[in-house]
């Protein structure tokens, strides 16, 4: 169960079986999926040695090269496939689609071929991002995708095409035909589970797998049901990186950083190419720091060994160690860029003091202590107003049902401190799209006498760091799902059910997962000897892509009877 | 930058703060350190436990008190904790049901220790499942695991695989899987027994990281043979046509043509020809057609004038019927006449369909430079792909036997191999340079070169430069060789100490035999292959602006040259400068090719990012 190595086999099944050079031809979706995967040197280890996208219409005629064309087969592609193949630009054609495709689409690229170039027509199911080895993506973010139709509850149907096209690929790509089961009071993720229950019927052959011990399962999430991990600080590598930067595709975008060298202005974050990421990209800030710190020391003293260079035989060495201490050099300068500058933004923000009240409102119920702390900090100034905003949010998603909040009063302040009204109306936007109504677990521990007080018992434990408490719930519901305790009541089957304790786990998030939950998947995997974990989402959500996709959304159906009104401006920290 | 992240580390008020996560089980890990009992029973049954740890499990799995709900599952509206206190109550108050039904467990118990998967299935599992295959139990057993030396005695657990039979720890042997009588792997009807790792890790597929692939090749080509017969049928009645229109235009315009050369055929001519093209194909009549059926523009009286496609019969405008189409009677037999024997007018289509496949033939059947050069490298890279492991094992060989002898039959043998793969190394480069370095007709093309050209680089990188640390194992017993041949260690000195080898160089000089200036010359080409390398990465290093590197660099440059105008005057004085300097720069032409091998070797990690940042 590892995604990154299912598509990576995918992909190389592809370049491998055909021998000669070769050109790979990608559409607008396809690309991400496999840049996140496969670097340019094994692409070119295997003859591959021209890259371009279908819809690039000034290709040159190269008939002597091998094409392997990798699509999604949508409308869009098939057209672009179609005249591609009425006027072939390379000689022979290997058309390799990422999910089904349909009959009549093989019937026109049939018809249109009569140069007889397409020598292969396969679908090969790599049709997700793979993250981490645990982890995946299918993208669906804005501008581009909408997941929502007419109502908070109602899927966009095109958002749900592809997401149920996505889930299915992964499932065929890992060999797994599940149980599946959704979260109760979420309609799309019952929608989700019962049109893919009905694919898996549709498709019978292909999911056609031996018999495990214990059957896979499906576990079907929605965001609304925790609101609140994604909207924390984080201070775990991979996703602080995500939060205050924003990796896309593996790449994370620096060129907004004061004096940055020009060969940094975007780098590359892949666990394959760089072990030290690979090493850390779990760990929180302070002990990244220290790393960093033994990891620069340790390139230090290679510099230094060259520095006194004695003897022929020392420069022989040198010279031959050369290429990889360039590729260390070049590693650590990486590294130490993005942690500076990821320091430089949590100082610019005083990110240390919003976080600690973060953690506060999203683990313990101290309305009083928090509510004059939460008021320093709106009066503060050093304080960016998107911190305000969520740390308003997080308030209003506590205490929205407690007789003594002030949730009025604190908009009152927001108002006075100048934050613009289409910030301050996802306050309500968010009680709308995830309050306690639409909320089928008691996120807060606060919802009961019983839960209150365990989570007073919980505050009583004492703490190792005041940053990183909250555990997101998926942890929780994981934890629950692994010893068979997850109720069936709240989390019910679609089709046939099982008492066992699953082995295998693929969860699935709609509304998007974040790269917290990602870490606390993989440390489950980790301790959990037995028990194979791999998570994903419509996306991978930072606090402003979340917030960004929600008053999108709202926007929309406020619009839907009237159709003027300016889009408000995207939400988001300004970098500079 | 970054002397000031090691001067005050950024993140120190943070990692004061922050050691490891807060989880349940290193918690409850460090609690059984601090208490450190060795036994303990459990409250409810009183039977013996080895750990806290077990205890909790042991709880959790015979008493169902789920001590782990204290502290996660926050849907249970009754709070674990009060739960806890409930079930304990509860067992306290009916003590005699629960320990009975305990006691009836006991005896099995004893037998098979405890097993915490899950007690439920192994009271099934001690019955069916056969013990035959189960290793014998000793009083100093280890635990089979290959990380884990841990003795099995009580403390740490002794449990048999139920799959393979060998014995294991606690830690070790605790996944469950679905067994049958035979102790074989069953997932429909087997019950569940607690294996080892390797049993749980070999079930078939487990480790499969291939995902499900569908091919549809075979209807396509069903499908297409279809349309392509289709196609073929009407290119072959146009070709036909074709052929028929040369044979009428030979017949008619060779003898008249012949007689008045040079002037335009006569009005009758023309007039008998339109005849013959309309018997071969009707032609479509002007009026029933008032725009081009192709481009939809009007025609005119004047400006946008009809006419008719010689092979289809069809009326076109001027510019889709622009395609003249050359006839000459090879188009259709043996003739040796190769000449054109006049135009025909054809539509687009017509056109289309006849030449479309002639011309992709055509194309295919070309082979531009880069193919006929790509094919030579790949045949060079074969040839070397089973050539270096042989010579690695012949280094192993060589090394394992210890053979120093120059003379040696596999000595010279691994010598002449590693000549053999320099050479096709060498050869290999200059093809992908010559690849590099051949004109573009495009930029694709162009980019396709460098592609080429890096992808050589690369693959040298890999197998070349691992090969030029090998061959040190040869030549440092050549070296040898000329120690004992010498008593002089002089040569060797030279190369490694060249700080204080003025002293060391006039030793050099009093021990000038032929084979010595021979060593020396060998020196020289050897420091000169280092001097261009060293070259290279300064120029790869200033452009990179590393300056710490650049300043190293050129330390080290300053002494390669002190050292190799010691050696030159050195040879000058043994032998004529001349023919020093032809051998050297002999050598270092052939090396040469290495040093900049390496250079652009060097800059490649650097190349090494996605490819979505070149689309």
């Amino acid at each position: 169960m590892d995604v990154v190595k299912a598509v990576q086999n995918y992909i190389n099944k592809m370049v491998n079986e055909v021998p000669g050079m070769k050109v790979l031809l990608l559409d607008a979706e396809t690309t991400p999926i496999i840049s996140n995967v496969m670097t340019q040197s094994s692409l070119l280890s295997h003859e591959t040695y021209l890259v371009d996208r279908i819809d690039n219409r000034n290709r040159d005629r190269m008939r002597h090269l091998k094409c392997i064309c990798f699509l999604r087969p949508t409308t869009d592609s098939i057209q672009l496939l179609v005249e591609e193949l009425r006027d072939p630009c390379y000689g022979d054609y290997h058309l390799y689609f990422s999910n089904t495709i349909k009959k009549s689409s093989i019937e026109r690229l049939a018809e249109v071929d009569e140069q007889e170039v397409v020598r292969e027509v396969q679908e090969y199911f790599a049709d997700y991002c793979a993250i981490n080895p645990d982890f995946y993506s299918l993208n669906l973010s804005l501008p581009q995708h909408h997941l929502y139709g007419d109502s908070k509850h109602i899927w966009d149907g095109k958002a749900l095409q592809r997401v149920v096209e996505g889930v299915l690929a992964v499932l065929l790509s890992l060999k797994k035909k599940p149980l599946i089961r959704y979260e109760r009071i979420s309609k799309m993720a019952e929608k989700l589970a019962h049109e893919v229950l009905y694919q898996i019927q549709e498709e019978g052959p292909l999911f056609d797998f031996r018999r495990t011990d214990t059957p896979p399962i499906l576990l079907i999430l929605d965001r609304r049901n925790d609101p609140v991990t994604p909207l924390l600080s984080q201070w775990t590598y991979q996703a602080m990186v995500h939060e205050l930067l924003g990796i896309h595709n593996g790449r994370v975008d620096l060129s907004d950083v004061p004096d940055i060298r020009p060969e940094l202005k975007e780098i590359v974050l892949s666990r394959d190419q760089d072990p030290f990421y690979k090493k850390n990209m779990y760990l929180n800030i302070g002990d990244l720091g220290a790393n960093i710190k033994s990891y620069v020391e340790e390139y230090q003293s290679k510099t230094k060994l060259s520095m006194n260079i004695e003897s022929i035989s020392d420069m022989k060495r040198f010279v031959e160690e050369y290429p990889e201490f360039r590729k260390l050099s070049g590693n650590v300068s990486k590294h130490v860029a993005l942690a500076s500058e990821l320091s430089r933004l949590y100082e610019k923000e005083n990110l240390l003091e919003v976080s600690e009240l973060e953690q506060s409102l999203a683990c313990y119920e101290q309305h009083s202590s928090d509510l004059k702390s939460l008021q320093k900090l709106i009066e503060s100034p050093n304080i960016s107003e998107e911190s305000k905003i969520r740390l308003v949010i997080l308030y209003s998603l506590r205490y929205e049902k407690s007789q003594s909040n002030v949730i009025t009063s604190l908009i009152d302040q927001l108002h006075k401190h100048g934050v613009s009204e289409h910030k301050i109306s996802l306050i309500g936007s968010m009680i709308q799209y995830s309050g306690t109504e639409q909320r089928q677990d008691d996120l807060f521990s606060n919802e009961s006498i019983f839960s209150k007080g365990k989570s007073a018992f919980k505050g009583l434990k004492g703490v190792e760091n005041v940053y990183t408490q909250h555990s997101p719930h998926l942890a929780q519901t994981l934890e629950l799902l692994i010893k068979g305790k997850l109720k069936e009541t709240s989390y019910p089957f679609v089709g046939n059910s099982t008492k066992d304790r699953p082995q295998d786990i693929i969860v699935f998030m709609v509304g998007g997962a974040t790269y917290e939950e990602a870490r606390h998947v993989a440390q489950i995997n980790a301790s959990t000897p037995g028990v194979r974990i791999v998570l994903g989402g419509t996306t991978v959500h930072n606090s402003d892509s979340f917030l960004n996709e929600i008053q999108d959304a709202f926007y929309r159906f406020q619009q839907s009877g009237s159709p003027a009104g300016t889009r408000p401006p995207k939400f988001g920290r300004s970098r500079r | 930058m970054m002397s000031s992240l090691s001067d005050s580390n950024p993140f120190t008020n943070l990692s004061a703060s922050s050691n490891s996560f807060p989880t349940n089980n290193s918690q409850r890990e460090s609690f059984d350190d601090f208490t450190n009992i060795e036994q303990c029973l459990c409250p409810l049954c009183n039977e013996p436990m080895v750990s806290i740890s077990q205890l909790y499990r042991h709880l959790s799995d015979s008493h169902d008190i789920h001590l782990d709900s204290l502290d996660s599952s926050t849907d249970q509206k009754d709070d674990g904790f009060i739960q806890l206190l409930k079930k304990a109550q509860s067992t306290i108050l009916n003590p005699l049901s629960s320990k009975a039904k305990n006691i009836a467990k006991l005896p099995q118990m004893a037998i098979n220790k405890v097993n915490d998967v899950d007690s439920i299935w192994l009271d099934e599992q001690s019955d069916v499942v056969t013990k035959i295959h189960w290793q014998f139990e000793d009083d100093n057993d280890l635990c089979t695991n290959s990380t884990c030396d841990k003795s099995l005695n009580l403390r740490n657990g002794k449990y048999n695989c139920r799959k393979c039979g060998k014995l294991f720890c606690d830690s070790h042997c605790r996944l469950p899987m679905r067994l049958n009588r035979q102790a074989l792997h069953d997932p429909v009807e087997g019950i569940w027994c607690r294996v080892c790792d390797d049993c749980f890790q070999s079930r078939e597929g487990y480790l499969d990281t291939e995902g499900v692939m569908r091919s549809h090749t075979t209807t396509f080509i069903k499908y297409r043979t279809k349309g392509i017969e289709r196609a073929h049928l009407e290119g072959n009645r146009l070709e036909k046509r074709l052929e028929k229109l040369a044979k009428v235009y030979a017949t008619q315009s060779s003898p008249e043509n012949n007689s008045q050369s040079g002037l335009k055929p006569s009005l009758t001519i023309m007039h008998r020809r339109r005849a013959s093209e309309q018997s071969i194909v009707k032609w479509e009549d002007d009026a029933s057609v008032s725009c081009c059926p192709l481009c939809q523009s009007q025609f005119g009286k004047m400006i946008n004038r009809r006419h008719h496609c010689r092979l289809c019969g069809r009326v076109v405008c001027e510019k889709c019927s622009s395609f003249k189409i050359s006839l000459n009677l090879t188009n259709c037999s043996e003739t040796t006449d190769n000449d054109s024997i006049g135009e025909v007018r054809a539509c687009k289509t017509c056109r289309d369909a006849v030449f479309r496949r002639k011309e992709y033939n055509e194309e295919i059947s070309k082979t531009p430079p880069v193919v006929m050069l790509y094919q030579k490298l790949m045949k060079i890279k074969t040839a070397i792909d089973t050539t270096l492991p042989k010579f690695q094992d012949m280094l192993i060989m060589l090394k394992s036997q210890e053979i120093v002898n120059q003379t040696h039959a596999d000595y010279q043998l691994a010598a002449r191999t590693r000549k053999e793969l320099l050479d096709n190394f060498a050869q290999f480069d200059a093809i992908s340079k010559k690849i590099n370095s051949l004109l573009a007709r495009s930029k694709t093309e162009k980019r396709l070169q460098a592609s080429i050209h890096l992808a050589a680089n690369q693959y040298l990188q890999q197998n070349m430069l691992p090969l030029q640390v090998l061959p040190k194992l040869l030549k440092k017993e050549h070296d040898n060789d000329y120690y004992e041949d010498y008593h002089d260690s002089s040569p060797d000195m030279l190369l490694s100490v060249f700080d204080n080898g003025r002293t060391r160089t006039i030793s050099t000089s009093s021990t000038k035999s032929l084979k010595g200036e021979e060593t020396i010359r060998q020196q020289l080409a050897v420091l000169l292959e280092q001097e261009t390398l060293v070259q290279g990465y300064i120029v790869d290093a200033t452009k990179q602006r590393k300056f710490d590197d650049v300043k190293t660099l050129k330390t080290a440059l300053d002494e390669l040259k002190v050292e190799i105008n010691k050696t030159r005057k050195e040879l000058g004085t043994t032998s004529s400068t001349s023919s020093s300097s032809t051998t050297s720069s002999s050598t270092s032409s052939t090396l040469s090719t290495s040093s900049t091998l390496s250079t652009t070797s060097t800059s490649l990690c650097d190349y090494d990012f996605m490819i979505a940042t070149l689309l």
